[in-house]
């Protein structure tokens, strides 16, 4: 792996961390595990329960396989659920950050390369 | 459906900045107001990894990867 590969995949990193882990109105569990089961619908495993709660499990999982798909009635949703705004914009990143990674492990994979240095 | 924080919620001088954007463009792009929302926790790390990935570019042309991320918002019905 050459070295600029590791800068591109350590900065990716701290993105994650950010993202899933980083200060927020949305628990930093809530958010990792949207982002697992995100994941999971690009790794075509099936979505599990992953702990995500039920009333986000559809918003998720169309982030995860058809964003273009989010619509009005989506985001009202989890707004007449409970969840802040600021909630649902760090869901929603979870949620597009796993699915994105799983599209990066799959083009590393297809370089013959993998996630560790 | 935008959030209103994303319309309302970002800090003064970001506001000034994209009420210049405004006018000229005649709205904001969702990007740049998800990108500036927060910038800590998304919008910082986000740059970083599309610099690196997009503008530091060793085996490809900058013109390619546009190329090849043109192709993928395509394939994602995404206008950006």
């Amino acid at each position: 792996m050459t070295k600029r590969s590791n800068t591109f995949l350590e900065r990716v990193d701290r993105l994650r961390d950010s993202v899933l882990r980083g200060p927020g109105r949305a628990a930093p569990e809530l958010r990792q595990a949207v982002a697992r089961r995100s994941a999971r619908h690009g790794a075509a495993e099936g979505a599990t329960s992953d702990g995500v709660p039920p009333e986000l499990e559809a918003f998720v999982d169309t982030v995860a396989r058809c964003a273009y798909r989010i619509t009005d009635a989506h985001v009202a949703g989890l707004l007449a659920a409970g969840y802040s705004e600021d909630e649902v914009f760090e869901i929603t990143l979870a949620a597009a950050l796993g699915a994105g990674d799983v599209r990066l492990e799959r083009g590393l994979a297809a370089l013959g390369r993998d996630r560790e240095p | 459906m935008r959030l209103r924080i994303l319309e309302h919620g970002h800090r003064p001088w970001q506001r000034a900045l994209l009420g210049l954007i405004r006018p000229l463009v005649g709205f904001v792009p969702g990007p740049a107001l998800v990108m500036s929302y927060r910038g800590a926790l998304f919008g910082k790390h986000f740059t970083a990894c599309m610099q690196e990935g997009l503008c530091r570019g060793r085996y490809w042309s900058r013109g390619e990867l546009e190329l090849f991320a043109a192709f993928v918002s395509h394939k994602s019905s995404c206008t950006f």
